[in-house]
């Protein structure tokens, strides 16, 4: 009876203590501390199934079905033997295991199976258990096995749970930090400064938005590598994250592009200013030792354009485009110089900033560049050739002019891309103009090249490639080269021309009179023709100078045996003044406008037109290129 | 003893304990161990800054009582120098179990590699179990454990351990020592009746068993059987010859003491949990005095194994007071009878506490009431 008791009271106790919590660790260490007391045990052991992550699972694919340890009590227990004798694959709660260790009589170890999941293992020194006891625990096993399936399958909730919070977290810091640096990204930072704009004006306080883009960055990235460019990047963002401090924010826009906000914490702007101006002496200091980009010391500067919030009503994106404004007049200054937002001195600047923009933007689809084509005429009216012109069709401009965005293209280093499109493009045009009937008379298409695109050292390589995927001949095409290009030739320049000619490309020297005019490069290259610029040609009939200088660039043309060509013949009566100097062919409104591919190819279907004809043409041609934009100077 | 030595501080005073430590010290000793009585009515303010001024390793205790040999001090002090410098680790906030684990876990290092360790502690603090129950799981059985709680006999809780941050209530001291103890463990009380099933308790507030209030059952049997009733005398008068104890699944007894009557509900030293089964003891001096001596007898045996010789060394004791105070004159019978188990140790030396530690057969450490724990100090391991 005594007994009965005691074994009972041990079962009830022991029940009590399963399940005291619904993770698994804490359950099962508190059972144990009442098992190790009531049992008199030495220690106590639990081995789990275990996924790849080591946590435990109640199911695991056959292969694997190895149990692994869990928990020991005292933690720094080991098993005297380990729990293979329970065989996973048996449904019922057994003691496999009583035995003797060999590391003395009075060492006794027991293993139950817990469900088909794991197993527990109980290990004590001194009497074995009794028998009952044994079997008293068979039923608690049960139990104990039942809660560690609710706690296993209440972690792996858990853990799905947590999985899906940290995605959800993830991805909203994603959204709001760049991925290489862990600063706010843009989305952040424009909302900081919005709201640091609203407070600015409801405090009557002044905040200041700091533009910084580093100098010659892209230098690292072409001879180091993207990889060190990177670690530059993070060491650049981790050098200003320490001089704003909690006075502030950085953030990374893009590339080398990074901004600093300061709150509206100063009461006028002078004061403003004066924190303005110990940041910028800070970041000149930070700057001033080199960096530490993987095994390399980097020595980098930032230019930094600086604009005062609030200045008005302008909203984040203004305050933004006004500090990036004044980074660019801060770089054009030269390189390390900070520069505070003028609207008087940027406000030319920030167009062309914005053009610069859009036409990243544009260069990355390219679907809204289209080329016209303006025909070339002899005397008798035969069209001989056309000039390829790019047009722009900007989502946010009204087809701006060539003259607009060519030199923003040329100044930012956007001109290589673009000027390799209109070759490709030019060539694939080529193509489509083989396929119809061609007037005899007809002999290439010209294609305008600027210097930056020309001294290229992949120029020839890329060009003849085009022409090579394509399948055209390079007859067919004609380049031209301005006076300035030419001037500013160097031996790798005489060479790759000499190439081209080889090839079978002609070489035209375009807007000729303009420049240097210099006999010595006119004989020494492979130049086929001149073209002489148009604003030689306006009111020849009635422009003794221009006539002059005309009749003087006709001389030299034929001394050097070169073709000449016109540009921007609009009336009859220049076009009888060309004559009567010696010039045979002419391009302007007076013959064509510039026309897309599909038009060209319908205009040289047709008869050539009478001089009646293309007076009426030239006077539509100017008339409606006025009106797309009075500012702008029409391809004539 | 290899450089331990013994000092008996007759004088309460702190100038007096100042040229007792001065001394051991220039004799080479680098730790104290200083045992202390509480008639000696020490102020905690002027003893805290004293020991907070030291900077040499002190632990220790106010106690009831103090032992020497066969003769047990109401006043006085005694001082045990260590030539090591022993590592001692604070737990404080004894009773908050989600504290002490976080605090015992961050020196577990230190006391994993211990070969023994003394623990002394708040002998009043509630919920010593969980403290121990967590000092074995994070430090495990490697360590042999011995030690008694400190406190004051009129079972008021106050600050009552000695350490270098001055004195401590509601914490533990854990001394790493440097050689293995030996030790053995008694108590020779004897079943008298039960079993008793535990119903309901919390704690150490015993409120039902059997399903009934659990001093009604207490008061039933203890009347039955020692012809006295509760309302003649106060409680402890009369709980202290018959304590309870649990049973352990071998059958053997762990001793629970019920110090206080709280309505129908007993307090003891030490838990009684929920569902289990507990017997009344009865006390007589001649067992109590003869399983004292077996305590001492089976630490001369463990030393043994130890492979070391029990005599010329020095033996702590840890004898609970309510033995003493159920023992009344014949306490120093059970101290000589110790005395003689452990012929030949130099020093023989300890406190009467409130609650006993000790490492039992299996490795788990016990919270014990009402006993004897005997710890003969190995030799440090030579350099």
């Amino acid at each position: 009876m005594n007994n009965t008791l005691k074994y009972l009271s041990i079962q009830h106790e022991l029940g009590m203590a399963i399940g005291t919590s619904l993770r698994l660790q804490p359950m099962l260490a508190t059972f144990s501390r009442i098992a190790l007391r009531r049992l008199g045990l030495t220690s106590v052991h639990f081995h789990f199934l275990k996924n790849v992550e080591g946590e435990p699972v109640l199911q695991s694919p056959a292969a694997e079905r190895r149990l692994e340890h869990f928990l020991s009590v005292p933690r720094n227990a080991t098993a005297w033997a380990l729990p293979e004798a329970c065989a996973v694959d048996v449904s019922t709660v057994v003691c496999d295991a009583r035995q003797r260790c060999g590391q003395g009589a009075d060492r006794h170890c027991y293993s139950f199976r817990l469900g088909d999941f794991g197993t527990m293992t109980v290990q004590r020194i001194g009497n074995a258990l009794e028998a009952p006891v044994i079997e008293l625990l068979k039923p608690l096993m049960i139990r104990l096995a039942l809660s560690c399936q609710a706690s296993i399958e209440h972690e792996t909730l858990l853990q799905a749970v947590a999985a899906r919070r940290k995605a959800e977290e993830t991805i909203v810091f994603q959204l709001l930090h760049d991925d290489l640096t862990q600063l706010p990204n843009r989305r952040q930072m424009m909302q900081r400064l919005d709201a640091g704009l609203l407070r600015a004006r409801g405090e009557g306080r002044f905040g200041a938005l700091l533009f910084l883009d580093l100098d010659r960055f892209k230098m690292v990235n072409d001879t180091l590598g993207h990889a060190i460019g990177d670690l530059l990047l993070v060491a650049v963002a981790d050098t200003l994250k320490a001089i704003v401090g909690d006075d502030g924010m950085v953030g990374r826009l893009s590339g080398d592009e990074f901004v600093m906000l300061v709150d509206a914490v100063a009461g006028d702007e002078a004061q403003l200013r004066l924190r303005v101006d110990g940041l910028l002496v800070a970041i000149r200091a930070a700057f001033s030792d080199a960096l530490q980009a993987g095994e390399h010391r980097l020595h980098v500067t930032p230019s930094i354009g600086i604009a005062i919030f609030p200045d008005g009503d302008g909203a984040a994106e203004h305050i933004l485009r006004r500090a990036d404004t004044a980074m660019y007049q801060a770089k054009l200054a030269g390189l390390n110089c900070a520069m505070y937002y003028n609207s008087h001195l940027s406000a030319g600047l920030e167009l062309r900033r914005q053009l610069e923009k859009e036409l990243q933007l544009a260069l990355a689809a390219m679907d809204q560049f289209e080329l016209h084509y303006q025909g070339q005429y002899n005397l008798a009216g035969e069209c001989t050739g056309a000039e390829a012109l790019i047009r722009w069709h900007s989502p946010y401009r009204d087809q701006p002019s060539p003259a607009l965005f060519i030199p923003v293209a040329e100044e930012t280093g956007l001109m290589l891309e673009l000027g390799r499109w209109v070759m490709r493009r030019a060539c694939a045009d080529i193509r489509r103009l083989h396929a119809h009937r061609l007037p005899s008379a007809f002999r290439r298409v010209s294609i305008n090249v600027s210097a930056v695109q020309f001294n290229h050292p992949d120029f020839v390589e890329a060009l003849f490639a085009d022409i090579d995927a394509a399948g055209i001949d390079a007859h067919w095409i004609a380049l031209e080269l301005t006076e300035s290009t030419l001037i500013r030739n160097n031996h790798a320049a005489a060479s790759r021309m000499t190439v081209l000619r080889e090839r079978g490309v002609e070489i035209a020297v375009d807007d000729f009179g303009t420049g240097y005019s210099s006999l010595a490069y006119l004989s020494r290259l492979p130049v086929a023709s001149i073209k002489i610029d148009q604003s030689f040609v306006r009111d020849l009939d009635s422009n003794a100078g221009n006539r002059a200088i005309v009749g003087t660039i006709i001389a030299l043309g034929r001394a050097l045996d070169l073709d000449l060509i016109a540009e921007g013949v609009e009336t009859t009566a220049e076009r009888a003044s060309l004559e009567a100097l010696g010039c045979h062919n002419y391009q302007g409104f007076l013959f064509s406008r510039p026309l897309p591919l599909d038009a060209l190819i319908g205009q040289l279907r047709k008869p050539s037109p009478t001089t009646a004809l293309a007076e009426a043409n030239a006077a539509v041609g100017a008339a409606a290129a006025m009106r797309a934009n009075p500012a702008q100077e029409p391809d004539r | 003893m290899e450089g331990r030595r013994l000092l008996l501080v007759e004088e309460a005073s702190i100038a007096a304990l100042d040229a007792a430590i001065t001394r051991l010290r220039s004799e080479g000793c680098r730790s104290f161990l200083l045992l202390a009585c509480e008639a000696d009515d020490w102020d905690p303010a002027l003893l805290s800054s004293w020991l907070e001024s030291l900077d040499v390793a002190v632990f220790g205790g106010i106690f009831p009582g103090l032992v020497q040999r066969a003769q047990w001090h109401r006043h006085g002090s005694l001082i045990m120098g260590f030539p090591e410098r022993l590592e001692i680790v604070v737990v404080r906030r004894l009773s908050d179990r989600a504290a002490v684990e976080p605090q015992l876990l961050a020196s577990a290092a230190l006391l994993e590699a211990a070969p023994s360790l003394m623990v002394l502690f708040d002998g009043l603090c509630p919920h010593l179990e969980a403290f121990v129950e967590s000092l074995y799981a994070i430090v495990g059985g490697h360590a042999v454990v011995v030690g008694g709680g400190a406190g004051h006999g009129d079972l008021v809780q106050r600050p009552c351990l000695l350490g270098n941050a001055g004195m401590l209530e509601d914490s533990a001291l854990l001394v790493a020592m440097p050689g293995v103890v030996a030790h053995g463990v008694a108590h020779g009380w004897q079943r008298l009746s039960g079993p008793f099933l535990v119903t309901r308790s919390q704690g150490n507030v015993l409120a039902e068993l059997n399903y009934q209030p659990a001093f009604e059952v207490y008061r039933r049997e203890v009347e039955k059987h020692c012809g006295e009733t509760f309302a003649d005398t106060d409680f402890f008068a009369t709980a202290k010859t018959f304590p309870l104890a649990i049973e352990g699944v071998d059958g053997d007894f762990l001793v629970r003491d019920p110090i206080k009557r709280d309505g129908a509900a007993l307090i003891c030293v030490g838990e009684l949990p929920q569902n289990a089964t507990v017997f009344l003891l009865k006390g007589e001096a001649p067992t109590l005095i003869a399983s004292a001596g077996e305590a001492a007898l089976a630490a001369c045996r463990e030393s043994r194994q130890h492979g070391h010789a029990a005599d010329a060394g020095v033996a702590v004791v840890f004898d609970c007071i309510s033995r003493a105070l159920f023992l009344g004159a014949a306490i120093n019978d059970e101290l000589a009878v110790i005395e003689s188990a452990l012929a030949g140790c130099e020093e023989i030396f300890g406190a009467l506490s409130l609650g006993e530690i000790a490492s039992s057969r299996a490795g788990v450490i016990e919270l014990m009431n009402k006993s004897t724990v005997v710890a003969l100090l190995g030799r440090s391991p030579r350099p």
